[in-house]
């Protein structure tokens, strides 16, 4: 397990990187965010899926609906950290794993309270190829709290989740990026037609290598695309969702952290000195009394509160409403499930624009 | 703090008094005959509440007392029991008063009552939750101690362990007939052989009456708004 051991290095500088450091082994982990002057020649979308929370998805407890919450925010944190390294073409949060982007990261959220975030990630290509997994853990500190706007107090381990994936991909050349890029655009088709598409790529040890192209005149190239260009708009409409949770959320949801973190210091302060049997000395004291219940009463009314709205949000599953030109779709249910139907949809187009096009 | 000038003179002579009695509570039977409705909202009714000197007083009281019966029974030879290291001080009972003043100060309850839970949301505090879909006693566990309710006869009966040994008990009580509201606050230090016991009747109330309503939020305090509950929904 790689620890990402940030406790007494979070006061360092936020100074950003302006040009490409080329030594991954140079970039100190997680502290700064290395950011490019411009993307890297032939830009790789790149995914973020939502985080896999770790509970089940019909679990009714707050706590759940906190994690289901929290999959989400979290997701759209990293989307931005990888946003303003600017390294990458497109970044987008989406529902669920697809073939429509060329990079994509996992998480799943191992454990999250104030004090510390523990996530299990993992980041593959379209071609299959793995370009890393960790398990990593940030701890924050008492700096870290209030969180300032468009601050968060585990933005170290989203750096290094951006540090990392940018080391692999300046390891590619322009050649390597584009092949990528090519395989993406065919295995987002095979998802479309499987049998058109079918001889294009073969794997090898587990990885989609190219073994010829479509005419780039192919009229089913251009369907692909237009299709491709559907779920675009899908799921950055899902995106501003998202910024609308965050609004809501965020504040709140960052009030119960830092109840989190205060009481694990207080926690941890109080067992030293009951260790060190200095307690006896201001048990029953009223200010060691009403220290444990105000911090008490704190983190309570913080939980209370970030329950009660990740609850309202939770069982209010919003429609998305994707207007296409042509015609509105709207569609309801979880936000899984509404992928899912978009895909289908999409492939059912797909198929009536070929049945419509083939004499 | 109000209380530090309500101190009795009293209290000076407890200190030092080094043993007491234990001081933990009594364990609910957490038998459930017929839970009672505690649906509503609720504003405290201080001609019927308990004064808090009136109770400190009688603490003291009550631990003199205690010391007084111990004192003969050593004078007769008997043994005398040494309890859980109470040391019984003024300071330590003053702290409890305090406490139990500091427990009890909300002035309004908001209860949701259902058959999944009792939810009692209280002005400025964090609120009492009870799982009723668990046979009680329903215990929580939290990196800070343990949460345990649950119906015991008709009352609803709520106890925190917190650090410090600062142990409160909440037992809320209905008369069928009535409507009013009594919530028993006991609130036990390690220091003291006595629990601080504090009865507040609450009575309900009509949150629109005043032309409007408040609700006290984490990200903007405490939010007035003339627009009634009914119109929100």
């Amino acid at each position: 397990m790689k620890h990402v051991a940030l406790v007494l290095l979070l006061m360092c500088s936020a100074e950003l990187w302006a040009q490409v450091e080329t030594d991954p082994a140079r970039v100190p982990e997680g502290l700064v965010l290395r950011v490019l002057d411009r993307p890297v020649a032939e830009a790789l979308d790149l995914g973020v899926v939502v985080f896999d929370p770790g509970v089940e998805a019909d679990d009714p407890s707050a706590h759940a609906a906190v994690r289901r919450i929290e999959s989400r925010l979290l997701a759209a944190q990293l989307r931005d950290t990888l946003i303003e390294s600017n390294a990458w073409g497109a970044v987008r949060v989406i529902p669920a794993p697809s073939a429509v982007v060329a990079v994509t990261i996992t998480a799943a959220i191992e454990y999250s309270d104030g004090r510390q975030l523990q996530l299990r990630v993992r980041v593959e290509d379209a071609t299959g190829a793995l370009w890393w997994q960790d398990t990593l853990i940030d701890i924050s500190t008492t700096a870290d709290y209030p969180v300032s706007v468009n601050r968060d107090p585990f933005e170290d381990l989203y750096r290094e989740i951006a540090n990392r994936t940018l080391a692999v991909t300046l390891g590619y050349d322009a050649r390597a990026l584009s092949a990528l890029k090519t395989v993406t655009d065919i295995r987002y088709a095979q998802s479309l037609v499987p049998e058109a598409f079918a001889g294009y790529l073969a794997t090898l040890d587990g990885r989609w290598q190219i073994q010829r192209l479509p005419a780039r005149s192919d009229p089913m190239l251009a369907r692909v695309e237009r299709i491709r260009q559907q779920e675009y708009l899908f799921v950055d409409t899902v995106d501003e969702q998202f910024v609308d949770l965050r609004s809501e959320v965020k504040p709140i949801y960052d009030l119960w952290r830092q109840a989190g973190r205060e009481s694990a210091d207080y926690l941890a302060a109080y067992t030293v000195r009951a260790g060190a049997r200095a307690i006896d000395e201001q048990r029953g004291s009223f200010a060691s009394m009403q220290q444990v219940y105000s911090t008490y009463r704190s983190m309570k009314i913080q939980e209370q509160d970030l329950f009660d709205i990740a609850l309202a949000f939770d069982q209010e599953v919003t429609p998305t409403v994707l207007d296409t030109g042509d015609d509105v779709f709207r569609f309801t249910g979880t936000l899984a499930s509404q992928y899912e139907t978009l895909r289908r949809l999409l492939r059912q187009i797909f198929e009536l624009e070929q049945g419509r096009d083939t004499p | 703090m109000r209380l530090r000038r309500l101190i009795h003179c009293g209290l000076l002579l407890l200190a030092g008094t080094g043993c007491g009695s234990q001081s933990g509570p009594e364990t609910p039977l957490f038998a459930p005959s017929k839970p009672r409705d505690f649906t509503g909202h609720w504003e405290v009714d201080y001609s019927r509440s308990d004064n808090i000197q009136t109770q400190l007083n009688g603490v003291v009281r009550q631990i003199q007392r205690d010391i007084a019966q111990r004192a003969r029974n050593a004078e007769r030879g008997q043994t005398m029991v040494v309890g859980g290291g109470e040391s019984n001080t003024g300071r330590d009972i003053i702290a409890l008063a305090e406490m139990a003043e500091l427990i009890t100060a909300p002035e309004l309850l908001e209860i949701f009552q259902d058959a999944r839970e009792v939810r009692v949301r209280r002005e400025s505090s964090f609120a009492l939750v009870c799982d009723l879909t668990q046979p009680p006693p329903v215990v929580t566990n939290s990196p800070f101690g343990q949460e345990i309710c649950g119906w015991d006869g008709h009352q609803l009966y709520f106890q925190i362990r917190l650090p410090e040994g600062l142990l409160i008990e909440h037992r809320l009580t209905r008369a069928l007939t009535s409507e009013r509201l009594v919530i028993q606050t006991a609130v036990h230090s390690p220091e003291v052989s006595q629990p601080f016991v504090l009865h507040k009747v609450f009575a309900r109330y009509d949150p629109n009456s005043g032309g409007f309503h408040c609700r006290q939020t984490l990200s903007r305090g405490k939010v007035c708004t003339t627009e009634r509950e009914t119109d929100a929904q």
